[in-house]
C-alpha cells in the first residue's frame, strides 16, 4: 500500500466539496477554481478537474455562462446553483462530524 | 526551417511545429478515448481544448508564432498524462462498486491486453478469454487444436498475438482488458456511436455560427462552418473504416473456419483425387524430393503465411480496437520470414526439378505362342478393385501407391512368326540410376488366358518408393495375319493405336482388327461404317494419313533389336510379376531408351 495513494484518495474525497466552497465565495472560471485548488494542494494536474465540472453541473449543482477572454477562446465561468448550496451545506456537516471523529480518534490514539 | 500546420483549438487558430502537432493529436485522442463513454464526454474534451488553447495563448504572449513541442509538453506537465485521468475514473467507478474489484463492468471501451496474472506462457488465451467473456481453457483448448490439426497454425498465431498484443500493467490497463464484453450489440452499439457522432458534427455547424455570432467573430464563420463539414467528413469515414473494421474481422474468421474444414473435413480435390488433409500428406510425401520431408513444406508455408496474417491482425485491430503498433520491427521480422519461406520453396522447386530430371526406359519382351491366326486374341482390362475412390487416377491402397497410368498399342512385327508382347517401364529420378531402379521396381500384370490377354489398368508403386511420374506401355506386337479384338473393357488402356484408317480409338472398341502389310484393318466393322467415318475427311487428308503412316511403319521397324533372334519367356503368372521380372533377364534388351 502506497502512503502517496492514500493521500490521493483522501484529498479526493473532499474534492468536490473544495470545489462547491470555493464556488460559494464567488463565481469563478474553471482557472480560477485550480489557482485555488492548487493554491491548497488539492490536485496536481488540472485535466482530472475537468471531469468533475461536469459531472457536478450535470447533477445540477452547478451552472456556467459564457465569457468573453481577452487571452483566448470565450470561458465557462461558473456558479453554485440552490441546490449546490444545500449540497454543500449537507457536506459540510458529514465534514465537521467527521473531523471531531479523527480528532477523538487520534486522540485516544496518542493517549494509549 | 521546420514545417507548421495550422489548427484551431477551441476557435483560436495557432500555428504548430509537426511534431507538436503530432505529440498533441496523441494526446488528444487518448483523451477522447478516456472520456468518450461517459456522459458529458464530448463537452469535457471541449472544456479541456480550450484550456489548452488558453495555456497556448499565455505562452505564446504574442511574441512568439509556433507552438513547440517545449509548449505541447508543457501543457501536457499541467493538464496530467492520461493515466491520471484513467485514475482518477477508476476511483469513481470504484466508489460506485459494490462487488469484488474486478466484477464490475468497466464503462470504458474494452481493449485486448495479456493477463499476465493468469498466464501459461503470454497470458494471450487469458487475455482473449477476458476479451470475449469466457473462460481462458476455450482458447488454450483451441490454440493446442490449432498446433494439432492445423499443421503448427495455433502456435504461429499464438506468437504473433503475444508480439502484438501489450500486457497489462497498470491497474488502469487491467480494467479495460475486463471491460464491456465485446458481442454483435457492442459492436452495433460503437457503430451506432460513430454515426452519432456525425449527427453531432452536423449539429455543430449550427451552434458554432451562433456563438461566433454572439461573440462578434463573424469573420471566421464561414472558416468553422468548412472545419465543421470537414469532421462531419471524417466522422462518415470512421464509420465506413468501422464497418470495414468488422467485416475483415468477421470475414477473416469465418474465412478460417471454412478453410480448415474444407481440408480436415471434406478434402481437397487434387487432380481428380478427392482427399482428406492426412491422405494429402502421404501424397505429399510421395512426390517430395528425396531429404524434404513433410514437415519443410508445413514450415515453408507457414513462414510465407506470417507477413500476411500479422498484416491481418494489425489492421483489423486497428480499425475495430483502436489497436497501434509500437514496433515497427515486428513488421520487419514478419517480412523477412515470409522471405525466408519464398526462398524455401524455391529450392524445393530446384530440388523437385532436379529429382525429375533424368528418364529411363527398361524393356522386356515375352512371346505370346498359344495364339494363332484363326482366333482373335482378346485384349481385356483386368479388374483390379482397388481401395480408392473410383475414376481415380491415382490413390494409396494399403502398402501400394496405385497410378493409372498404362497404355495399350498394337504394332506390326515383321521380323518374328509369332506375336509377343514388350512391356515398357518408365521413371523419371534424379539420376539414370535412380530413375532405372524406380522403372524395375513398378508392379503390373500382364497375363494371357486361353484366348485372352489380361492387362492391368493401374500400375503399382511400393510405397517405400518415390512417384516420379512411373508408367508403363504394353505393345502387342503382331506379325501380318494375325488379329486382335479391342473388347469393351480394354478401352480403359487403349492409346492411339494406329490403322490404316487412322480412326480414333473410341470407334475402334468392340471390333475385330487383323494386322495386315499396310497396318491394322478392321475386320468385322459393318459396309456403311468406315465410309462414314470417313466420309468428312477430305481426300488430300486422306492420303496424307496413309502416307504418314507408311513412313511410321519403316521407322519403326528399321532398328533391329538384339532380342529378335532370342526365344522369348512366356508371360509370367498372375501376381508373380516382381518375381518373375528379376528372372526374366534375358529378355531385357538392355537398351536404354534416352527420352527427350
Amino acid at each position: 500500500m502506497k502512503i502517496e495513494n492514500t493521500k490521493a484518495q483522501m484529498r479526493k474525497g473532499v474534492l468536490e466539496m473544495c470545489i462547491l466552497a470555493t464556488l460559494k465565495q464567488k463565481d469563478a472560471y474553471a482557472s480560477d477554481i485550480i489557482d485555488t485548488l492548487k493554491e491548497g494542494k488539492m490536485i496536481v494536474v488540472e485535466g482530472t478537474l475537468y471531469p468533475l465540472l461536469t459531472r457536478l453541473k450535470n447533477a445540477e449543482l452547478l451552472s456556467y455562462r459564457w465569457e468573453e477572454s481577452k487571452s483566448g477562446p470565450p470561458r465557462k465561468y461558473y456558479s453554485i446553483t440552490d441546490e449546490g448550496s444545500k449540497f454543500l451545506d449537507e457536506l459540510q456537516i458529514t465534514w465537521d462530524e467527521l473531523v471531531k471523529a479523527v480528532k477523538v480518534t487520534t486522540a485516544k490514539n496518542s493517549e494509549s | 526551417m521546420n514545417k507548421t500546420i495550422n489548427i484551431n483549438l477551441a476557435g483560436i487558430i495557432f500555428h504548430m511545429d509537426e511534431e507538436a502537432y503530432e505529440r498533441l493529436t496523441s494526446y488528444l485522442r487518448k483523451l477522447k478515448a478516456q472520456f468518450q463513454s461517459q456522459d458529458g464526454g464530448d463537452e469535457i474534451l471541449m472544456d479541456i481544448e480550450a484550456r489548452i488553447a488558453e495555456i497556448f495563448n499565455s505562452r505564446m504572449d504574442g511574441k512568439r508564432e509556433v507552438v513547440s513541442m517545449a509548449d505541447v509538453d508543457a501543457v501536457i506537465e499541467i493538464m496530467g498524462q492520461p493515466e491520471d485521468y484513467a485514475e482518477a475514473e477508476e476511483e469513481e467507478t470504484q466508489s460506485k462498486s459494490t462487488s469484488s474489484t474486478f466484477d464490475r463492468e468497466y464503462a470504458g471501451p474494452k481493449r485486448l491486453y495479456r493477463d499476465s496474472d493468469d498466464n501459461i506462457l503470454g497470458g494471450v488465451a487469458a487475455g482473449l478469454a477476458h476479451y470475449f467473456g469466457t473462460d481462458p481453457i476455450w482458447f488454450r483448448l483451441a490454440f493446442i487444436a490449432l498446433t494439432l490439426i492445423g499443421a503448427s497454425a495455433g502456435f504461429w498465431l499464438y506468437i504473433i498475438l503475444w508480439i502484438v498484443v501489450p500486457e497489462a500493467k497498470t491497474t488502469a490497463q487491467k480494467l479495460q482488458m475486463r471491460g464491456e464484453r465485446i458481442n454483435i450489440s457492442n459492436i452495433e452499439k460503437s457503430v451506432k456511436e460513430e454515426l452519432r457522432g456525425v449527427g453531432k458534427a452536423m449539429e455543430n455547424i449550427g451552434k458554432d455560427e451562433r456563438i461566433r455570432k454572439g461573440g462578434k467573430r463573424i469573420g471566421k464563420t464561414i472558416e468553422d462552418i468548412v472545419d465543421a463539414i470537414i469532421s462531419v467528413i471524417g466522422s462518415i469515414f470512421r464509420v465506413v473504416f468501422k464497418i470495414i473494421g468488422v467485416a475483415l474481422l468477421f470475414g477473416g474468421v469465418i474465412f478460417l473456419v471454412v478453410m480448415f474444414s474444407a481440408v480436415v473435413g471434406y478434402g481437397v480435390d487434387i487432380n481428380g483425387a478427392n482427399m482428406g488433409l492426412s491422405e494429402a500428406t502421404q501424397y505429399l510425401s510421395l512426390i517430395l524430393p528425396t531429404g524434404y520431408g513433410v514437415s519443410y513444406v508445413w514450415i515453408a508455408s507457414t513462414l510465407t503465411v506470417i507477413f500476411p496474417l500479422v498484416g491481418l491482425v494489425v489492421l483489423g485491430g486497428r480499425i475495430l480496437f483502436n489497436y497501434r503498433m509500437h514496433n515497427k520491427m515486428i513488421i520487419s521480422i514478419a517480412g523477412v520470414t515470409s522471405f525466408v519461406g519464398l526462398v524455401m520453396w524455391m529450392v524445393l522447386g530446384f530440388a523437385t526439378a532436379r529429382d525429375f530430371d533424368s528418364h529411363e526406359t527398361v524393356r522386356n519382351g515375352y512371346s505370346l505362342t498359344q495364339f494363332d491366326k484363326e482366333t482373335a486374341i482378346e485384349v481385356i482390362t483386368a479388374d483390379q478393385n482397388f481401395d480408392i475412390k473410383s475414376h481415380s487416377r491415382w490413390g494409396i491402397d494399403g502398402d501400394k501407391i496405385v497410378v493409372k497410368a498404362v497404355e495399350f498399342d498394337v504394332r506390326q512385327t515383321r521380323t518374328r512368326e509369332q506375336p509377343y508382347i514388350e512391356i515398357v517401364r518408365k521413371s523419371q529420378g534424379a539420376s539414370d540410376d535412380q530413375a532405372e531402379e524406380l522403372a524395375r521396381n513398378i508392379e503390373i500384370d500382364v497375363v494371357s488366358e486361353g484366348n485372352r490377354l489380361i492387362i492391368d489398368e493401374y500400375i503399382q508403386i511400393a510405397k517405400g518408393d518415390k512417384y516420379r511420374a512411373q508408367e508403363v506401355d504394353v505393345v502387342l506386337y503382331l506379325p501380318v495375319g494375325y488379329s486382335v479384338y479391342l473388347s469393351h473393357s480394354s478401352k480403359k488402356v487403349v492409346h492411339d493405336i494406329d490403322n490404316v484408317r487412322n480412326i480414333h480409338d473410341r470407334h475402334m472398341i468392340d471390333q475385330i482388327w487383323i494386322m495386315t502389310e499396310a497396318g491394322l484393318a478392321c475386320a468385322d466393322c459393318p459396309e456403311d461404317w468406315e465410309a462414314r467415318e470417313i466420309e468428312s475427311q477430305d481426300d488430300w487428308e486422306d492420303q496424307w494419313t496413309e502416307d504418314a503412316q507408311e513412313m511410321d511403319k519403316q521407322e519403326r521397324n528399321i532398328p533391329k533389336r538384339p532380342s529378335d533372334e532370342e526365344e522369348l519367356p512366356s508371360l509370367p503368372e498372375r501376381g508373380a510379376n516382381a518375381a518373375a521380372f528379376d528372372s526374366v533377364v534375358i529378355t531385357d534388351y538392355g537398351a536404354r531408351e534416352k527420352l527427350i
